[in-house]
Formats: C-alpha cells, sequence, structure tokens
C-alpha cells in the first residue's frame, strides 16, 4: 500500500466507525451492541460491525501484505517425513527398536510398548535455487519450491484429530471457539457483495470428523460462519430456484414481496424490515453469481488441463481450481479439506506405501497449477496459500494392539510438523526451523499454532493481540492466553 | 510526590462528586474492572495488588505502601499512582492505558475518603422485593411489572404505546407461549369473545396446550447443549430422547422449577427415585464424548465434568465460571481452588466416556409404562445391594491366604512374577497383545480343599494411579484346570459363580464364566479391584498336582488400548461358606428376583438414556486441584466438596454431596438462580433481558436495565409464584407492557433500538425450530403428535455426510413423521440441520445461553428454496386455490390471513392480485409442469411463497 493509500484508508476506518455509531441505533444493531460488548461499559470489540451491513470490507488495522487466504488442509495428518522433512539418520535406523529417550513421557494415540524406527518410505533430491528437500511423491510442487515457504517444526498439543483440527481452525481445542476465516472475515469483511466471504471446499469423501465447527463463527455473530460449497446439488444450499421458478417468475414474486414488506415497514417503522428487504435483493443477485463463480466447465482446456480437473465430479483438484475462481472473486477466506491422510497403516488404504501414494497424486498436479494459476494471474502477490495437516507422524511405526502391524504406518506426532505457505508476504524459496535427527521434535525454532495464526494475522494486517472479541468475561482472541509471537523469520 | 502537591491536586478536581454518594458497586467497581484489574486482579496480581478482595485493597502491596487507607487518599498509594505524572509511576502504565478521566479520578477518591466501603456486586446479594414507583397512569398498570416499567417511562418522559389489536397481539402470545401461530378458528373466537377476560382465556388455552411445553423444551435444549449424538471425534448417535420428552413434559406438568432444578442436578440421589427422576439426570450427560480411536476416556471424563461445573454456573447462576478453571477469577472474587471445590460434587459419577456410554437406563418407550419399568429397576437395585451385603461380609470373614509360589505364561504377551506382600504377583513385560490369555498355575500350601479363589488386578504404580487412572481391563473368560502331577491330561474345574467388587456393576460379572465382557477394571483401573470365583465343588488337589487359572483378556478398545491386565495376584481359601452360598436361600432368592426383573423388563419396548450415577463408596475418586487448568497435573487435593464462600453456605449437619449443591442452587437463599431463570423468559418474550448478558450477571455484565423489577419479579418468582413457570409466563404475558403495540413510535427507533425502555410491544423475528413450524402450520401440513423418537424431515441434498454411519431417511410426503415438530429434529453436532443453522440457532456443542439473531440472504435463500418450505409453499397454494371461495380476491385474502394472522389491508391486497394475475399469464403463455399442474396452481404456489416470505411472516 502507497502512503496515499493508507492515509484513505485511514480515512474510511473513521468514516466506517463513524457510520457505524450513527447506525447502530438502529434494529439488530442494537441487539449487537450488547453481544459487542458496548453496553458494558467494558472492553470493546476491537471490529465495530454494523449489523444492517455485517459484510461490509473493512480496511485491516495495520499495512497488509494478504488480502485473502488460501488454506489446503490435509486432514488426518500427512507424513512429514515421507514428503518434506528429509532424514538420512532416520533411514539408517530403519527397522531398529525405538531408542528409549523417545518414548518417555510421552503420550501416544496408537503406538504401544517400544515400537521399530521406521525410515523415509520415497527417495528424496533437492530442488530449485533454494535446495529445499522433497521426496518423489511431489514431483509437481517441488518446481515451485522457490516459491515455498517451509515451516519444518511445527507443533501442537493435541494428538486426537477432532481436537486437533479445531486447535488449527480456531485456536482452541474445544468445540465452539470462531473459526481462522470467521475471526478474519469479521476484521475485514467481504470484497464481493455478492458471494460470502468465507467459502468452504470438501473432498477425498470426507467430512473432517468435527464437521461445522471447523467454520462455525463460534461467539461471534453467525454471518461469519464459513459457507460450505457442496459437490452434490447445488454448489451452495439453496442458490437454484424449485423446480419450475424460473429467474423471472422469480423477480416478479420478489418485486411483490418488496412492495409488500415497505407497506409493512411504513406501518410498523421496524428497521429491521429494511434490513430484510435488502437482504433479499442480495439473495437474488447470489443466486446468479455463486453459480457463475461456482461453474468451472467453461474454464479454457488448458486450465483443465493444468489442474487436472474434471467438471461436476467432486476431487480435491476441481476445489483448487474453484479457490483460484473464489480468490479471483473477491472472496476473503477459501477453506480446503482433502480428507484420507491418516496413515496407520492399519489396511491398504492407510498404508504409507498404498493409499498415501495416491493421494499425493491427487494434489501434486493441482496444488502445483493454482500456484502456477494464482501467479500468471498476479493474484499470488496478494493471497497467501497455506498447506498443512493438523499434527505430524512419528518417525516410529505404528504397532497399534501391540503387535506388528501389515501395512506401512506411522502414528500421530504432535512433536513436529511441516506446513508450508507461499504467496503474500512469507519468503519465497525459505525453510525454517529444524527437526532433531529423527525428526520426531522440532530441534530449532519451533512454531506453536498460534505462532502461525498470529504470523497469517499479521500478515492480513491485524495484531494478534487487538483483535479481541469481549465474551465470557474476557477480551477473546484466536491466539488464546499462552505466550504467543509472529514468526518473524519468514516474514518478506 | 509531596503529600501537599497531592492535596492541591485533590482540591483542583472538579466537584461533580457530592458528599456520601459514592457506591463501591455501582460507582467503583465498574472503573476498577475497566482499568485496573486486568493487571491488578484475579489473575495477575501485579506488585502484590488485587482489587478483588477488600482485605487485599487494605493491605499492603510489594512496595510496603497500603494500597487504599480508608478515610485518607492522601495517604493511600493507589490515589497517589492513579494521580501521578511520573510515567514510571503512574497508573494505569502509559503503555496500557491512558489516565483516568477526572471523573474516575473523583469518584475513586471520594471513594476512599468516604471510608472505601466494599460492597458486593449487586448479583451476588440476595434480591428483595421493592416498592412500587409511584406513576402518573395508575389505571393503565395491570400489575407490578407495568408499575416499574411505567415508573421508568415516567421518567424517561415517555408514553407507554396503544394495546396491539387482537390480532397481532394472539400472533405474538401464540408464537411466544407454544411456539406456533394462530389458526384461524382460533383468532375469529378470540375476536369475537366479548367477555372483559378475553385475552386471559386465551393465555390459560395456550398455557394448557401440550404445544407449550415442545416450545420451551427447545429452549432448554439450548442450555442442556441437547442432541441425538455424542459430539466429537466420530460423532455417533446417541439416544437421549427420552430427556426431551421428560422437558416436555416437565414444562407440560408445569414443574415447579426449584424440584425442575434438583431432579436434573441430582435426580438419582433423591430418596427411591422413579425412573423419570433419573431420566432428568440425563441433562448432565449429554456432554460430548469421544470415541475417535487413540483418545484417552479418563481426558473425556475429566473434560465432560468440567462442562457439567460450567453449565452448571451458566445456566443456573448466570456466571462464567469457566475462567476459574485455569486461575481465580479476573473480575469476582471466586477462588481458582474453588472451582474444584465445586468440580468435587461432580467428580464422582460413574461415567468415564466409555464407548457404550455408560451408565444407561432403560426406559420404555411407552411413557405409560415407566413406573412399571422403574419398580422393575428398583427391585433390581435392591437385590443387588442385598446381595452385595452378603457377599461382602462373607469375603471380610474369609482369611485369604496369598499364592506365593505362582508360575505365568502368557499367550500372546509375556508375563514375569514379583514377589511382593506375600505374594508372588504376575506382571506382563514389553507390548502386550489385545485378547491374550494369562495361565497362572500354583501348589496350593496344604492340601485342604479350595472352596474360593480371589483374584486380585492393581495398577502398576498404586500412588499415581490415584491421581490419574492407568488403562483398566475385562476378563474376557475365566478357566480353571487341574494339571495331574504326573503330567496327564489337565481336568476342568466347574467354576460355578464369579463375584464382583462393585454393588451395581454396569456388565454382569458371570459373563466371565460364559465368555464375554464380565467383569474387571474396565476402562480404567486406579486402585486394587478383585473378583471371587467359586467352584462348583471344592477343589481336591493330589500331591504334586497345580490348579491353572486361565485369564482370557479383553479385546482393543477406541482402536487402540489392549484392555489386558498388566498386574495380578491370586489367594485362595478353603473356608466352606462360599460352597454353601452356592445353594444358600437369601442368596439364591436374591438371583432369581434379578433374574426374573431382568426378563420382565426385557419384554418390555425401551430406548435408553445415559444417566448420571454416584460411584460406589469404595470406588470414589480424590478430586484435585488442576494447576493451571491442566489435568495431567495435579495440585492440592479436595478433601470436602463446597461452594464458593462469596455465596450462601451449604446448611450445617448437611452431607456436601451433589444433591446438597442441588438444593443449594434451587434455593431461596441463592441470590442468582430465581433472577437468572426470570430472565431467561423474560428474554424469550420481550427479546432482550432485564440483563441483556443473560449468560453473565457478573461484575463484568451488563447491568440490569429495571434492577428492581428483576429483584421484585425473583422475589415474587419464589414466594408469591411457588416456582411456577407457566404462573411466570402468565405474569409476563397478561402485562400491559406485554400487550403493547409494536407499532414504533416517531423517533423512537433512534431513541431505544432494541426496546429496552419496553415503550412499545416486542416484535421479534421467529427462532429457528418456529420458522419451520410456523410454514408446516400455514400450510396445513403439520403433525401435531408428541413425543417420541427423533425425527427425519426433507434436508437438501448433499448436506448429510455423516463421518460414520448413521442414515438420514426422511418419510415420504403425505406421511405424518414427515412434518412433526422441529423439537423433535434429530440434531447431529457435526451436521446442524441447515435450516436451524441459517436461523440462528446454535450446534449444541455446549451450552448456549443466548441466540444471536441474524437477519441474512442465506435465510432467505432457505424459505424461497429449501425443498421442505418450497412444499410448504405448494401446498398453501393449493389449499388457496381449492377455497370454496369464489374470487381470487377472497382466496388471496384468507391465504394472506393463515400466514400473517392479519386481515389484509386494500393496499396489500391488490398487490398480491396482482403478482397473482401476472404469474397466471406468465404461466399460461408458458406453462411448465413443475412449477403447477394448471397455471392457476402454478401462480398460487408462486404466491403462497410470496407470503411465507413476508416481513409479518417472519416475525412475531
Amino acid at each position: 500500500m502507497t502512503f496515499q493509500e493508507h492515509i484513505k484508508a485511514e480515512r474510511l476506518r473513521h468514516l466506517t466507525r463513524r457510520h457505524f455509531l450513527r447506525d447502530c441505533t438502529t434494529g439488530l444493531g442494537g441487539i449487537w451492541l450488547a453481544s459487542q460488548g458496548l453496553a458494558s461499559g467494558m472492553s470493546k470489540p476491537a471490529i465495530l460491525r454494523d449489523a444492517n451491513d455485517p459484510l461490509m470490507a473493512l480496511p485491516p488495522q495495520a499495512l497488509a501484505k494478504a488480502k485473502r487466504v488460501i488454506f489446503l488442509h490435509m486432514v488426518g495428518a500427512p507424513s512429514q517425513l515421507d514428503l518434506f522433512d528429509y532424514k538420512p539418520e532416520l533411514k539408517r535406523l530403519d527397522g531398529k527398536e525405538c531408542p528409549k529417550e523417545f518414548l518417555e513421557g510421552k503420550r501416544f494415540a496408537f503406538i504401544q510398548g517400544v515400537p521399530k524406527m521406521l525410515g523415509p518410505q520415497f527417495e528424496f533430491k533437492q530442488y530449485g535455487k533454494s535446495g529445499a528437500w522433497f521426496s518423489d511423491r511431489l514431483p509437481n510442487l517441488a518446481k515451485h519450491a522457490d516459491k515455498l515457504c517451509l515451516i519444518k517444526t511445527m507443533q501442537t498439543d493435541q494428538f486426537n484429530h477432532g481436537p486437533a483440527e479445531l486447535l488449527v481452525h480456531t485456536g482452541n481445542q474445544n468445540l465452539g471457539y470462531p473459526s481462522l476465516g470467521s475471526w478474519v472475515t469479521w476484521g475485514l469483511g467481504s470484497d464481493n457483495n455478492n458471494l460470502p466471504g468465507f467459502m468452504v471446499l470438501i473432498s477425498g469423501g470426507r467430512i473432517p470428523r468435527v464437521g461445522a465447527s471447523l467454520w462455525g463463527s463460534g461467539f461471534l455473530p453467525s454471518v461469519y460462519q464459513g459457507v460450505q460449497c457442496r459437490s452434490a446439488g447445488d454448489p451452495v444450499l439453496n442458490a437454484a430456484n424449485p423446480p419450475g421458478i424460473s429467474r423471472d417468475v422469480r423477480r416478479a414474486a420478489l418485486d411483490a414481496l418488496d412492495r409488500l414488506d415497505r407497506q409493512t415497514h411504513q406501518e410498523i417503522g421496524d428497521p429491521e424490515t429494511l434490513t430484510r428487504i435488502s437482504q433479499y435483493e442480495m439473495a437474488f443477485r447470489m443466486q446468479v453469481s455463486v453459480p457463475e463463480v461456482m461453474d468451472i466447465s467453461k474454464e479454457p482446456a488448458h486450465i483443465h488441463e493444468m489442474y487436472g480437473t474434471k467438471p461436476g465430479k467432486e476431487s480435491f483438484a476441481n476445489n483448487c481450481l474453484l479457490a483460484r475462481r473464489l480468490a479471483e472473486a473477491g472472496t476473503r477466506y477459501i477453506q480446503l479439506f482433502d480428507w484420507g491422510w491418516d496413515t496407520h497403516g492399519s489396511n491398504a488404504v492407510e498404508s504409507i506405501k498404498d493409499g498415501f501414494v495416491k493421494k499425493c497424486e491427487d494434489i501434486d498436479k493441482p496444488i502445483s497449477a493454482l500456484l502456477t494459476d494464482l501467479e500468471q494471474r498476479g493474484l499470488l502477490e496478494d493471497t497467501l496459500v497455506v498447506w498443512s495437516g493438523e499434527f505430524g507422524r512419528t518417525p516410529m511405526q505404528e504397532n497399534r494392539g501391540g503387535t506388528t502391524n501389515k501395512f506401512v504406518g506411522r502414528d500421530h506426532n504432535p512433536g513436529a510438523f511441516t506446513l508450508w505457505m507461499a504467496g503474500a508476504g512469507v519468503k519465497p524459496g525459505f525453510t525454517y526451523g529444524e527437526t532433531d535427527p529423527v525428526g520426531y521434535s522440532a530441534a530449532k525454532d519451533p512454531v506453536q499454532i498460534r505462532d502461525f495464526h498470529a504470523t497469517m494475522l499479521h500478515l492480513l494486517g491485524f495484531d494478534h493481540k487487538k483483535l479481541t472479541f469481549p465474551f465470557q468475561g474476557l477480551d477473546q482472541k484466536l491466539t488464546g492466553v499462552k505466550p504467543t509471537k509472529v514468526v518473524t523469520g519468514i516474514l518478506a | 510526590m509531596s503529600p501537599t502537591r497531592l492535596l492541591l491536586l485533590l482540591l483542583a478536581l472538579p466537584p461533580m462528586i457530592a458528599r456520601g454518594e459514592i457506591d463501591f458497586a455501582r460507582d467503583v467497581r465498574p472503573i476498577l474492572n475497566a482499568k485496573c484489574t486486568a493487571c491488578h486482579g484475579g489473575v495477575k496480581e501485579a506488585g502484590e495488588v488485587s482489587f478483588i478482595y477488600r482485605d487485599k485493597v487494605l493491605g499492603k502491596g510489594e512496595s510496603g505502601q497500603p494500597v487504599v487507607v480508608p478515610g485518607n487518599p492522601e495517604a493511600s498509594e493507589m490515589i497517589k499512582r492513579i494521580l501521578s505524572q511520573d510515567p514510571d509511576e503512574v497508573m494505569p502504565k502509559p503503555e496500557h492505558g491512558p489516565r483516568l478521566s477526572d471523573k474516575e479520578i473523583g469518584i475513586l477518591t471520594q471513594w476512599v475518603k468516604e471510608g472505601a466501603k466494599w460492597g458486593e456486586h449487586w448479583a451476588f446479594v440476595k434480591p428483595e422485593r421493592h416498592t412500587l414507583p409511584k406513576v402518573s397512569n395508575p389505571a393503565w398498570c395491570r400489575n407490578p411489572i407495568d408499575q416499574f416499567i411505567l415508573g421508568r417511562l415516567d421518567s424517561e418522559k415517555l408514553k407507554p404505546s396503544p394495546e396491539a389489536d387482537r390480532a397481532a397481539l394472539l400472533r405474538r402470545v401464540s408464537l411466544d407461549l407454544v411456539g406456533l401461530p394462530p389458526t384461524l378458528e382460533e383468532l375469529d373466537a378470540y375476536i369475537a369473545d366479548t367477555s372483559p377476560d378475553a385475552y386471559e382465556k386465551q393465555i390459560d388455552r395456550l398455557l394448557a396446550s401440550p404445544a407449550f411445553g415442545e416450545r420451551w423444551a427447545s429452549v432448554w435444549m439450548d442450555l442442556a447443549r441437547y442432541a441425538d449424538s455424542e459430539g466429537l471425534g466420530l460423532d455417533r448417535a446417541r439416544d437421549s430422547w427420552k430427556f426431551r420428552d421428560w422437558l416436555i413434559d416437565s414444562f407440560n406438568q408445569d414443574k415447579p422449577f426449584d424440584q425442575f432444578t434438583i431432579e436434573q442436578l441430582a435426580g438419582d440421589l433423591l430418596p427411591n427415585p422413579t425412573l423419570d427422576q433419573l431420566v432428568a439426570t440425563t441433562f448432565h450427560r449429554l456432554t460430548q464424548s469421544n470415541e475417535e480411536g487413540g483418545t484417552d476416556d479418563e481426558e473425556f471424563r475429566v473434560s465432560a465434568v468440567l462442562d457439567r461445573v460450567n453449565t452448571t454456573w451458566e445456566v443456573w447462576q448466570g456466571q462464567t465460571f469457566g475462567c476459574v478453571q485455569c486461575h481465580s477469577h479476573p473480575y469476582d472474587p471466586i477462588q481458582h481452588d474453588e472451582y474444584y471445590k465445586f468440580a468435587a460434587f461432580f467428580n464422582q459419577t460413574r461415567d468415564a466416556d466409555l464407548s457404550e456410554g455408560l451408565p444407561t437406563v432403560s426406559v420404555p418407550v411407552d411413557p405409560a409404562r415407566h413406573n412399571e419399568a422403574g419398580n422393575l429397576q428398583a427391585t433390581i437395585t435392591k437385590a443387588e445391594s442385598a446381595l452385595y451385603e452378603i457377599h461382602g461380609s462373607l469375603n471380610k470373614s474369609t482369611t485369604w491366604k496369598p499364592v506365593n509360589n505362582l508360575e505365568t505364561t502368557g499367550k500372546g504377551t509375556v508375563l514375569k512374577t514379583v514377589d511382593q506382600d506375600g505374594y508372588r504377583e504376575f506382571r506382563t513385560t514389553g507390548n502386550v497383545a489385545s485378547s491374550s490369555q494369562h495361565l497362572l498355575a500354583f501348589q496350593p500350601a496344604d492340601s485342604t480343599p479350595l472352596t474360593a479363589i480371589r483374584i486380585e488386578l492393581l495398577p502398576l504404580d498404586e500412588s499415581a494411579a490415584r491421581l490419574t487412572p492407568e488403562w483398566g481391563s475385562f476378563l474376557r473368560k475365566i478357566d480353571a484346570v487341574i494339571l495331574p502331577a504326573d503330567g496327564s491330561k489337565p481336568r476342568p474345574v466347574m467354576l460355578s459363580r464369579l463375584i464382583g467388587d462393585e454393588e451395581h456393576p454396569l456388565f454382569d460379572p458371570e459373563a466371565s464364566l460364559k465368555g464375554g465382557q464380565g467383569w474387571g477394571p474396565y476402562s480404567k483401573i486406579d486402585r486394587l479391584r478383585w473378583c471371587v470365583v467359586i467352584p462348583q465343588e471344592p477343589i481336591v488337589l493330589e500331591p504334586g498336582a497345580k490348579l491353572q487359572v486361565t485369564l482370557s483378556n479383553g479385546g482393543t478398545i477406541i482402536s487402540s488400548f489392549p484392555m489386558v491386565t498388566k498386574r495380578g495376584r491370586l489367594a485362595v481359601t478353603s473356608d466352606p461358606t462360599w460352597t454353601a452360598l452356592l445353594t444358600q436361600q437369601d442368596a439364591v432368592a436374591h438371583r432369581n428376583t434379578i433374574n426374573d426383573a431382568r426378563n420382565k423388563l426385557k419384554a418390555i419396548p425401551s430406548t435408553t438414556v445415559p444417566v448420571m450415577r454416584e460411584l460406589e463408596p469404595a470406588a470414589r475418586r480424590e478430586t484435585h486441584v488442576f494447576v493451571r487448568g491442566n489435568w495431567l497435573n495435579k495440585g492440592d487435593r479436595i478433601d470436602t466438596p463446597d461452594v464458593p464462600a462469596l455465596f450462601p453456605k451449604i446448611p450445617a449437619g448437611a452431607k456436601h454431596d451433589r444433591l446438597a449443591m442441588a438444593k443449594w442452587i434451587a434455593s431461596s437463599e441463592n441470590p442468582l438462580t430465581a433472577r437468572v431463570i426470570v430472565n431467561r423468559f423474560w428474554l424469550e418474550l420481550f427479546g432482550t433481558g432485564i440483563v441483556e448478558t443473560a449468560e453473565d450477571f457478573g461484575s463484568s455484565g451488563v447491568k440490569p436495565y429495571h434492577p428492581e423489577l428483576l429483584d421484585d419479579l425473583a422475589v415474587r418468582f419464589q414466594s408469591e409464584f411457588k416456582w411456577s413457570l407457566k404462573r411466570l409466563a402468565r405474569e409476563l404475558v397478561t402485562s400491559a407492557t406485554y400487550r403493547q403495540s409494536a407499532v414504533i413510535a416517531p423517533g423512537m427507533a433512534e431513541r431505544d433500538q432494541s426496546n429496552r425502555l419496553l415503550a412499545r410491544g416486542p416484535r421479534q423475528r421467529l427462532t429457528a425450530e418456529m420458522s419451520r413450524d410456523h410454514a408446516l402450520t400455514v400450510s396445513g401440513l403439520i403433525s401435531l403428535k408428541t413425543h417420541g423418537m427423533p425425527t427425519r424431515p426433507p434436508i437438501p441434498a448433499g448436506v448429510w455426510t455423516p463421518f460414520v454411519g448413521d442414515p438420514w431417511k426422511t418419510p415420504a410426503p403425505g406421511d405424518p413423521e414427515r412434518y412433526r415438530r422441529s423439537v423433535y429434529t434429530y440434531w447431529k453436532r457435526s451436521i446442524p440441520y441447515p435450516t436451524f443453522a441459517t436461523f440462528d440457532a446454535p450446534t449444541r456443542e455446549m451450552c448456549s445461553k443466548r441466540r444471536l439473531v441474524s437477519n441474512t440472504p442465506l435465510q432467505a435463500l432457505t424459505v424461497l428454496n429449501d425443498p421442505a418450505f418450497d412444499e410448504c409453499s405448494r401446498t398453501l397454494g393449493s389449499l388457496m386455490e381449492k377455497l370454496p371461495a369464489t374470487t381470487i380476491e377472497e382466496k388471496l385474502s384468507s391465504g394472506y390471513r393463515r400466514v400473517t394472522s392479519r386481515t389484509i389491508t386494500p393496499a396489500r391486497l391488490k398487490e398480491l392480485v396482482a403478482v397473482y394475475r401476472k404469474l397466471e399469464a406468465d404461466f399460461t403463455q408458458a406453462p411448465d409442469p413443475k412449477a403447477g399442474e394448471t397455471p392457476q396452481a402454478a401462480a398460487f404456489g408462486v404466491v403462497a411463497s410470496v407470503l411465507l416470505n413476508l416481513d409479518e411472516a417472519m416475525v412475531r
């Protein structure tokens, strides 16, 4: 942002606040007022929102590098040891009993007693000028090595999927807290009046196990919850008219509705009625804008070729292309979930040598295409792309039930996993942090989930300490109450 | 700063505070909370200064200076600091916030000058009745509520609005009380009724309607975090709907709120509880459980206990108790350890995040058979206790001889022996394989026949396990053989009985004899556990022969943990009483009683609900403070459960258990309970609570708008209304305040946006449940059948994608089950029913205290396009079309009235006729059978959709 733009943004912010304070005296604004903590004379929320236009785009609190986020979550937690975190020492220890120091005082989900170490299952090579390591499972992504900023030392304190996924997306392992996308949409609003600000796309055949809580709005008003786009039926729930109802018929009906509601407003004087009238107009626009943006069939052949997309089919590839289209259309926060990465080795699908290989094939080309596509459209400079699981995998082979599994798999490991980012505001071709010689825990520069959250908010123009919402007597933050730092080492 | 300078500064303050006017709770506490307690509060006590407790404020800080000297601002460090110009001295520190305003400094100084009088926050002081204020128009007031409201309006120089017209009023009160709009017949009857108490008669009708319980159950289900699924992890289905029916019945029977409270919190501890009182305790079993592979049952048991503590405080006390889990309360005088003293009330229940959801009770599907089943269960309980008594005393009087020459063989698992306490114990080494077997052989010390074998299982680390239990086990099968001295074939020993160490076991211990899940420390072990096996005949061993007992272990649970016994030992006896027990008359009679009752119960078609059940005395847990809220880090032990010192005490002599706690909450001495429930009803009926933050009555919440009214009503609710919720509801809806028109007078939208002064009647958007029930009712589709299994109404394609199983089968169009009221809709936490979620219903993962109402385009899309609403539109359209009326005008007017309860105005009718004519013409020109069989049917269907989407249709 130039200095001029900055001044303009500042002015807009003051205007917005005045606008809010004037208009909040009507309708729902009043009810929100209390929920926004103003009436108590206690803390105020960081963002004052007009309930009659809750998604209005607002400038960030500070200079921002990123305008939007595309978050690719590999649900189930992919093995960092077989993709990014190359450990020759682990190769040497392959098949040997796990040294005691790795087991003492540790809680595992499935490992029992003394397991065996499991070396990297694939060949690794260095790529690009940056020399980042990639296994041969992600050959296309590896070509983008110099765009990625890899954090090798992500840590979490949850080692079961449900709580760990919640921690990644809400900053809390319990249900009921606002998701990242909700915080961001609350803070920044939407750049497109005709689209929800926070969209969720799912692939892999299953929703993540805690479901809608991963994109819920928690104690923030419900308009900031993510809108799930679906692969069957309407792209967004109820966007299509019922059978036999054309757009013209609908227009005629809405025109009548509008005139009738205006009469009601004349009689009763409730400002809520006016809000409702405008929401029906927006709904009518969304009926066109949502299917339009969600329809990938008109994309040119070379784009389909690049992503590996097939219109009308649920796939991670389709979702990557949709993510690009949504980013282009001004959606603030685009969340992808791809299910099926929980490689315990308890069956073929969960085997690193089998199911995992297929999952890698599913994502390699589409992610690579997404990065290329964002870059060629100039979107990568203000879009932050994030790729992650909810925790890492162990360097030991899983031995569920006390016996050795028939298939090769790894247990949950909260001590270290790899997350990478690309695009707005992060150092390209950069690797941050080092794990121990077997990749079991962070040895240098550990990064907590909350540090990642603080960093992401920083890139979007927020101080994580100041993006607060009063609830249950506390100024609640995405990053919670534990000490948190922005990972300045990865900032471009 | 020199004293003179300080004095000068004090004198220079603006004289805005008159002498003798300072009220601590009203004037001082809010300043402290806003400006000071972040550093000097319950969480942080920077410089050893805290403003939460009076004794701390009157004490000395780290600097040695007295914080506050009553009557002497100049000597009070607090005043010096807020006045200081030195950036290193001034409070708040410049980096934490601006200087206090002159007014704030004035208030604090004056407070100290007047003696620094302390006062508790209003909500912690017992409510009292208040004198009714003098009002300008006593004739307007129908009951005391009105007098308080009008008193306030008078002081604001406002006048109340006229009474709403009958149609508007009946619509409002019908939807408010029973969640359904009035029918045309009900409207006509009310409008035609000229008697002076016509309105009151409608109220009596509505309060007596079975729909009343359905409407208010929905409200309570948000608080109870009611769902038909388990939550977290797999979010599997969980049978709990009998609790929902219990709620409906309780509201319909007008169960007094104190009793309603006690039954939910501790119905199981009431003397001879009925089956319904056990069902009531499902309230606190609606916590989430986690059956995801690899999750620790103890972790999620603990988290359920903490949720029960927090929910109890949120629901009944309007307090944010959860923050005390990690540290003392940041604003209110509640200490960290007091949280765990209260948690100790809840830490003694048998549930432990077991996959089976145990303990549960089985409840007949037919409510008429509840008593019959309850009596049978009571019979079983009684007989079990009698048997336990017999077994226990026999076990005690027996001389058990420890087996000190055990030889072990592990199948699937490696065993070793350790000599300890006179026993030779067996222990597992290394990894244990699921379903492995332990073969334990020994030669008795002498040749007397053995009449019983006692199997004792122990945690590996007994003292650590008392704090955090270890994974346990269960015995899938127990066998015994004699290994002859000559090495010939082992001879089987007939085992007749297995007696466990629990009075009311969750699984039949004897299943271990036949094969199945029987006795064992399942799923965790925290102390020595034992069972006794009785052979059919005393075991006689020839010299040199050995007895071998085989313990077959259980399999893996939660995809991860093998239920394998890791440490144990044996003891034997030759006491003949054990053999005699097999035929002892009273024991046999009790067993027959149990079997009989069980068989009778099995014959009654039943479902189950999870219930609260207290641990047996021998199995009680220790409760410890969790250091910084971390369940693995146990601090001081809590010996007696208790309530925080801030509140009235539990009566002297009472046993400090969950029942005492429930009675403490449901007592008139409790300052919060009545206020909180009165406020909740107010919130539902008027749209905003008297305390706007219905979830927070603490000092960080919003102050009540009409404090005297709230207190007066709370006292009357306890005494005059005798805790009757129907009586309370009646008082609210018969007030002149409630009956006002909702028309907003010019200027009032700006003056009082959220209608807290109540110079007009409430006008609220329909709740999520109401919006669906409303559409079903006005289209004539609704089924008013009450109670029963959850229903699965139409759901848009692609929404229902559960993580495991749990199919969604919608009954076909025309089947009444498709159109049941929303309170019965299957509620899965991970996949909210889309219409409810869109209309601001919570997911009920945790207790939700208040729904924040939004107004979004997704709501518009739902009512316009959702298949269930579309079905209502089309049905309403065809209903209008088929009316016997002759003209289109009449048909449309009637449809409009069905939907909005109002008589149509000519201007509106003109609009409706115009759009109908246009649509009819359009469909005639371009017919579309998908829209309707005839152009007329299609046009009526679309107009019906317009009606259902009207602003007037969405509000009450």
